[in-house]
């Protein structure tokens, strides 16, 4: 039986560890220690409520709103703010020298900084849904928001972010 | 093309480059192993730290019982040698003796109350 749940936790982790380590790092403005602390803690949680799950598409809402929780309880508790102002910390993840075209990290930065500018509830719409491909009835569920409610902050988002990096849209619009 | 429809490409691009750009980097296998390996440490480590939780809780309430009842209690009897029967007479009496006198005032007003009776 413990065995089983192991192997089942194995292939959990295996199976939404990088997703998980993406959307945290999304919605943690770029970054990457924060990023991986919040989603080892959404495993560890994810961990003793594994067993009573049987359906994948369940579960995975389900995990994400832990993930999304353990990033709001970050936000509130830590000097997020301060170090993203201060520092580049995205060297404590060792990427992959394989990995295809990585993308400009300035840009990166930029975008990370017009992100986190956003209204928790705008950035989590706009992060789960048009970053991450979730419905937006499963955004709903895993923010525990209204569809209604998330439709405005992806309005807003949106409207936001077109103004911050207006030069990361198409030329011949603008 | 309408306005509506340019400004529906116009976001849609905007968000293309956006997921484009705004990505972690890719980890490398060891990243991954390691990842996990923290995991499996922390919940080693929560475990171990409900348990400690548990034991100090039954500690403290078993420290918590043993001070509200008090010392252990004696025994009803004293041994059969330092028997006698003043130690008997001792142990039939209640623990507020009937000799034990009352304080001042109320001593006054029980005063009163037999001199009224004549005696």
């Amino acid at each position: 039986m413990a065995a089983d749940l192991e192997q089942r936790f194995d292939a959990f982790v295996n199976g939404h560890r990088d997703r998980a380590l993406r959307i945290a790092w999304r919605l943690l403005g770029g970054d990457a220690a924060a990023a991986e602390d919040v989603a080892q803690e959404a495993f560890v949680r994810a961990y003793r409520g594994l067993g009573s799950f049987r359906g994948e598409a369940e579960l995975a809402t389900w995990f994400h709103r832990i993930l999304v929780n353990e990033v709001r309880r970050h936000q509130r508790w830590s000097g997020l703010r301060r170090a993203m102002h201060t520092g580049d910390r995205e060297a404590d993840t060792v990427p992959d020298p394989n990995s295809a075209a990585r993308p400009d990290p300035a840009l990166r930065r930029r975008i990370g900084a017009a992100i986190a500018a956003l209204p928790r509830g705008q950035r989590e719409a706009f992060v789960l849904v048009h970053l991450e491909g979730l419905t937006l009835v499963e955004a709903a569920s895993v923010t525990g928001r209204a569809v209604g409610t998330m439709k405005s902050h992806l309005h807003r988002a949106l409207e936001s972010l077109r103004d911050r990096l207006a030069d990361l849209a198409p030329e011949e619009t603008r | 093309m309408s306005d509506r429809h340019r400004e529906i490409d116009r976001d849609a691009e905007l968000v293309r480059r956006i997921a484009e750009h705004y990505r972690p980097p890719e980890p490398a296998p060891a990243a991954r192993a390691a990842f996990r390996a923290r995991v499996d440490a922390r919940i080693r480590r929560r475990a171990v730290q409900r348990w400690a939780a548990a034991v100090t809780a039954s500690a403290a309430a078993a420290l918590a019982l043993a001070l509200l009842r008090g010392s252990p209690p004696a025994p009803l009897a004293p041994p059969a040698d330092a028997a006698s029967d003043a130690s008997l007479l001792a142990l039939a009496l209640p623990a507020d003796s009937e000799e034990e006198p009352l304080p001042a005032d109320y001593q006054a007003i029980e005063d009163l109350f037999l001199e009224g009776e004549g005696v």
